[in-house]
């Protein structure tokens, strides 16, 4: 049963691998779908600790803009502007963690919402140096020098996040059934208890929170790429919601969950506008809330449920 | 008086009206955090649609031919429809059940995200309603005549707003300590189990202040609608405004809300005047200074932590 299910998650990312040559005109939203998954692998990484951040499209937008500085600064290729992206915005979620693991609840969820909003605010309005309302351009170029046309760019942009994706999924999965991975799991069911096995309940949070930071930045690069342009409202706290309303879609059980969420709301967003111009938030709204309601293990929850009652009928 | 006492004089008083709307709203999420210990990301909503309520009835009342000063009691009708037809359904319909959720963790993460999925619906209502265009029923702003203060006009209408903010502090106060209904509501938010033994009806107590939130929260809408464009969006800006009054203040304090929300508005205003690039800041700045330093906000007093 083990072997058939890791056999489907090859074949599941196998054939994500597949369809830009089945589709090309997709990349671009195949890509995005990606970096939003990283962002909403972040926040669901939180979320393992019971804790609701409305600020992270702070990270998200920090790897944006970090992309578009690097880009500019060096015309660096885009592995290196990734790397470099996804670290600073790491950077930054370990000197405003070093304040929000003090708190939990919806002082956690208030606190991130106010960085975010400052951070916000500053890139609206500090035009010399973010572009204000009109943002920066993202440039990125090949490898290792290697000029690329944008179709050529848009692919290998597009396999760059696939890889992304795998290893911060398979990272999350390797550091989520670590000791440390463990502790984040105790500290939404006692706290307390945590702390009398001696370890550090804060400790612990920063190191998700930096590593939570660091796939948003990253997902936040590969999203600025991609679309060429960053603007402030890549940070406001809607950006964020959203991102949490994909972990959620997901069910924050397990890493693939944060995709499989990014990629329906994504899907949601394609279709309700091509369709339902003036009422896609309309839609998504009532499908959080039944899913809030009703299924709140979301679809990975649905997915596992299913395996469950297959290992159940073998035996 | 001096170069800088002028422009600061004005700068207060222009932060005073903008800090009464501000107070409205603010002070309306906090009555339902206090009661019902809901942090309510729709709230943002209720004050969008009192705004656009409102103007809808200012162009019902000139199409009517109606005396343009109708548009007083009107804008206090729009919130009270607001609030009465919404704020019950919510509460009743889509919030109720997650008050059986026993372990607070998931209480609370389950009803952020209901409220965020209502704020979602409620949006989108705005806009099939009403259509993405702006409306603007400034006109309104001027029936009452202006005042000069130091050389520099006000509308008496900014005035009367921090008249009606001041009054609905009293009201609250009054409705809170002076009446049995009040204090049912205070014992609900102190103790909902002890004061459901004691025989208060705890589920209509929370409809009632939820009602009465979504009111003040339309009220604020409405009577800032003659000052404002009303379009979409607003809700969604205001709803972070009042977290940031709400953070600063204390979850569930009322009197700390008027604080608070003097303090962004004077705070805000004074920005513009002297560092306008950086004025839209003042709010989320002041509150994460507070939450660092005093966690639960100013007026309020820290929780034990409970194991």
């Amino acid at each position: 049963m083990r072997a058939v299910r890791s056999l489907l998650w090859l074949a599941v990312v196998g054939g994500y691998a597949v369809l830009p040559w089945l589709a090309p005109s997709l990349t671009y939203q195949l890509t995005i779908v990606l970096a939003l998954g990283l962002a909403a692998l972040a926040v669901s990484l939180m979320l393992q600790a019971g804790l609701i951040s409305f600020g992270h499209a702070l990270f998200y937008a920090a790897g944006a803009y970090a992309a578009a500085y690097l880009g500019r600064l060096t015309g660096a290729h885009v592995v290196i502007t990734l790397l470099l992206s996804s670290l600073s915005a790491a950077l930054l979620a370990l000197i405003a963690g070093l304040l929000i693991v003090r708190y939990r609840g919806i002082f956690f969820a208030m606190l991130n919402l106010a960085l975010s909003m400052v951070a916000y605010t500053l890139l609206l309005k500090l035009y010399n140096v973010t572009g204000g309302s009109d943002g920066l351009v993202v440039s990125a170029t090949g490898v290792a020098g290697y000029a690329m046309g944008p179709t050529g760019l848009a692919d290998l942009l597009f396999y760059l996040a696939l890889a992304a994706a795998v290893l911060a999924a398979w990272f999350v999965r390797v550091y989520l059934r670590s000791p440390a991975g463990w502790a984040l799991g105790a500290i939404q069911d006692r706290e307390i208890r945590v702390e009398y096995l001696g370890v550090s309940a804060r400790r612990v949070l920063l190191v998700a929170y930096v590593l939570s930071g660091g796939l948003a930045g990253l997902g936040g690069a590969i999203a600025g790429i991609a679309v060429g342009h960053v603007a402030p409202d890549s940070a406001y706290w809607t950006t964020s919601a959203g991102f949490v309303v994909m972990a959620v879609l997901g069910g924050g059980g397990d890493v693939f969950g944060a995709f499989a969420g990014a990629a329906l709301y994504e899907m949601l967003s394609v279709f309700a506008a091509q369709y339902l111009s003036s009422s896609w938030e309309l839609l998504l709204g009532v499908i959080i809330f039944v899913i809030v309601r009703f299924a709140p293990s979301g679809l990975w929850g649905f997915y596992d449920g299913l395996w469950r009652r297959m290992a159940a009928g073998e035996r | 008086m001096t170069a800088i006492a002028g422009p600061l004089l004005s700068a207060t008083i222009n932060g005073v009206t903008y800090g009464a709307t501000l107070f409205l709203v603010a002070v309306g999420l906090s009555l339902i955090f206090g009661v019902l210990r809901v942090l309510n990301v729709a709230h943002g909503s209720f004050y969008a649609l009192g705004a656009f309520t409102a103007a809808s009835a200012w162009l019902l009342i000139s199409a009517l031919g109606w005396p343009p000063l109708c548009i007083y009691p009107a804008l206090v009708i729009s919130a009270l429809v607001v609030g009465v037809a919404v704020g019950p359904v919510v509460e009743r319909g889509l919030l109720r059940w997650t008050f059986g959720i026993e372990a607070e963790a998931a209480r609370e993460n389950a009803q952020l995200l209901a409220t965020y999925a209502i704020f979602l619906m409620l949006e989108d209502a705005q806009k099939l309603i009403w259509g993405g265009q702006p409306y603007y029923s400034g006109s309104a702003l001027r029936l009452l005549g202006i005042t000069r203060i130091n050389g520099i006009p006000y509308t008496n209408y900014q005035l009367l707003l921090i008249l009606v903010a001041v009054l609905v502090l009293i009201a609250l106060r009054i409705l809170l300590r002076g009446t049995k209904m009040g204090k049912f509501v205070l014992a609900v938010a102190e103790d909902p189990e002890v004061s459901s033994a004691m025989g208060i009806p705890v589920a209509r107590i929370y409809t009632v202040a939820f009602t009465v939130g979504a009111i003040l929260a339309a009220l604020g809408g409405a009577l800032a609608s003659p000052t404002i464009g009303v379009n979409t969006g607003i809700g969604s800006e205001m709803i972070v405004l009042s977290f940031a009054v709400v953070a600063i203040a204390g979850l569930g304090q009322i009197e700390g809300a008027a604080v608070a929300a003097l303090v962004i508005g004077v705070g805000h205003s004074i920005a513009v005047f002297f560092f306008p690039a950086l004025s839209s800041v003042i709010p989320y700045a002041t509150m994460l200074l507070v939450l660092v330093f005093k966690p639960y906000g100013l007026f309020a007093a820290a929780q034990v932590r409970r194991i």
